[in-house]
């Protein structure tokens, strides 16, 4: 056995030496008997493992420069998000159903999940670790504007602060405020102004 | 819990203050909290059940609810939270 007081590494590095946490146990138990019982492939689950660590936060930045080069598009977006994202030619069939809300220079909007981590992933792809943290869900609804400004936003005094609490089966996302002298861009070079902090309301799209 | 269920856009609403070990989506910050109803979001699968794989044929409404930050945690008088909380969970505010 390693001494790790006295060991220059730390032991934190060896983190699958950790005893496992009892949903990780109920986790190798059922994915085992999946691939036992041949419900699923172990090329299968490689496969979808890969597939959920490459998504990205792309069709919500594709979607949100669509909302800011197009009033049309984007009143029909708020109004119904999924029909529209499937316009652009997004299959959403396994979305959940999705709500975006609108910054505007009165009303800054921020999504958390207090109770779990509920995330639109089909948009933004997997969710940051901070967002999963508690120290987020606990404080964004208690200190939300102290939080931004540790995220680097600062919200003016006069504007409202909402935060949404995904306490049910929608999720939620942001549009972003569209950055200022960004006339006659197109859609593909607003997209690369989108951050993903900006669709869950924690930071500003980049500037041009 | 009541039967209860038809709450009105813009009607005041009591978040009940009740504990559950069982599964269910009511953040405790907001239990025996007054909220505004903001919409309603039709119905949904209950997840009281969902969560134990139980007979789901009994959908609840859900609502959006507004809660004001000052009355929530003091302070701050014009920030907000919205959350979507189910009919059978609030209750009609006595004038």
């Amino acid at each position: 056995m390693a001494n790790y007081e006295t060991n220059h590494h730390t032991k934190d590095a060896d983190v699958d030496n950790e005893p496992l946490l009892e949903g990780e146990i109920w986790e190798v138990a059922l994915r085992e008997l999946l691939l036992l019982k041949r419900v699923i492939t172990n090329a299968e689950l490689n496969e979808q493992l890969n597939r959920t660590a490459s998504q990205t936060f792309a069709i919500g930045a594709s979607v949100i420069a669509h909302a800011w080069a197009d009033e049309n598009f984007k009143k029909s977006l708020l109004s119904n998000p999924k029909a529209m994202i499937a316009d652009l030619g997004y299959d959403v069939s396994s979305m959940p159903d999705l709500v975006i809300v609108s910054n505007t220079p009165d009303i800054h909007n921020v999504i958390v999940c207090t109770l779990c981590s509920c995330y639109p992933r089909y948009m933004l792809g997997p969710p940051p670790d901070w967002y999963r943290s508690a120290a987020y869900r606990a404080r964004i609804v208690r200190d939300p504007r102290e939080v931004l400004i540790e995220f680097g936003l600062e919200i003016s005094a006069e504007t409202k602060i909402r935060v949404y609490d995904s306490t049910a089966d929608l999720r939620y996302m942001v549009l972003p405020l569209c950055p200022v002298s960004v006339e006659n861009m197109a859609v593909a070079d607003l997209q690369v102004l989108v951050t993903r902090d900006s669709m869950i309301g924690v930071g500003a799209p980049k500037s041009p | 819990m009541g039967k209860k269920q038809g709450f009105l856009n813009g009607q005041f609403v009591r978040v009940k203050s009740l504990w559950s070990a069982e599964h269910h989506r009511v953040p405790h910050y907001l239990k025996g909290k007054i909220g505004q109803v903001i919409s309603c979001l039709g119905h949904v699968e209950n997840p009281e059940m969902r969560a134990y794989f139980k007979d789901n044929r009994d959908p609840y409404i859900l609502y959006r609810v507004r809660f004001t930050h000052a009355h929530l945690w003091g302070g701050n008088k014009m920030d907000e939270i919205f959350a979507d909380l189910a009919g059978k969970w609030l209750s009609e505010l006595e004038e």
